[in-house]
């Protein structure tokens, strides 16, 4: 355990992990609670707001395509330097045809020479499915203007999105 | 209120969202409030539903749909609110009305999505802050 020293701030990242079998009444409490947590340490509702909606965004997507509907959600938050760096992770296990949709969502939003036009046609696309537009995905980058990746190793996909931030007050 | 010619119309109410309407003149006004999110999803895709066609019936020239108050929408309700503007675009001339968006431009889901809508049927939508 790290002592830190009277008077000074834990320059440490803020940091969480959740571990839990999220459903859609979940998604919104645990939004709420990371809504609190952003607040708390980055004192700009704009920010919060932004990964607020990240995060609920990331837990959707898990509750639809977790095979086995547990998720692990991460948050970190750099109260150093600047600018500071912050990571929205969720970490669930899917299926093979999932993975394979995921890959292409990313090769195809990676590809795109322009977001929002990409964001636009993404829309269109939602207009005439009810399933995996990808519209959550190209909201995250549109929108909130985060950087969003993601891994596979064996079953378990890993989807990161990042952004750097201009000021955290530590609280 | 509604014509007895159409389904009626009813507002909702979810605890975390509220959805209501009222009708006035060539205008059909919605007022929607709390967080649109996954317990108010499908709420949101009926009473737009519904919405569309009373505004079909009574011939209405204009909807109005206050967001005003929503501080939180999920890319899947947004997704509801895409398909009605789709609907809408699909509908004949003769029958189709214009989409007049009441925005709070202080929340930044309404200036980012709100834009996008936009952009996405600027023949049909205006936005209002």
């Amino acid at each position: 355990m790290t002592t830190i020293p009277e008077g000074e701030h834990d320059q440490r990242p803020a940091y969480f992990e959740l571990r839990f079998r999220p459903n859609v009444e979940l998604v919104s409490v645990v939004r709420r609670f990371v809504s609190a947590f952003y607040e708390r340490i980055i004192h700009d509702l704009e920010v919060t707001e932004r990964l607020a909606m990240v995060t609920h965004e990331l837990l959707e997507n898990a509750v639809k395509y977790s095979s086995d509907g547990e998720t692990l959600l991460s948050i970190e938050v750099d109260q150093v330097g600047t600018p500071r760096n912050v990571l929205v992770r969720t970490k669930n296990r899917t299926t093979a045809e999932n993975r394979s949709i995921v890959k292409e969502r990313f090769q195809e939003a990676n590809a795109a020479p322009d977001m929002f036009a990409y964001y636009q046609e993404l829309m269109r696309r939602a207009s005439t499915r009810t399933e995996g537009s990808g519209l959550g995905l190209g909201r995250i980058r549109s929108e909130a203007d985060m950087s969003v990746d993601f891994a596979i190793e064996g079953e378990e996909l890993t989807i990161d999105a990042r952004t750097t931030i201009s000021a955290v007050v530590a609280a | 209120m509604t014509d007895s010619n159409t389904t009626p119309l009813l507002d909702v109410d979810v605890g975390t969202f509220t959805a209501k309407q009222s009708h006035e003149k060539d205008a059909l006004h919605l007022l929607f409030t709390g967080e649109a999110d996954t317990a108010a999803l499908h709420v949101i895709e009926s009473f737009l539903q519904g919405a569309h066609a009373l505004a079909e019936s009574r011939g209405a020239k204009e909807v109005v749909l206050d967001l005003r108050k929503v501080n939180f929408m999920s890319s899947s309700c947004f997704t509801k609110l895409i398909g009605w503007v789709t609907r809408v675009r699909d509908t004949p001339e003769e029958s189709r009305y214009r989409i007049r968006i009441q925005s709070n431009q202080a929340s930044l889901w309404q200036r980012r999505s709100l834009h996008a809508l936009q952009c996405f049927a600027t023949e049909l939508i205006t936005i209002e802050s």
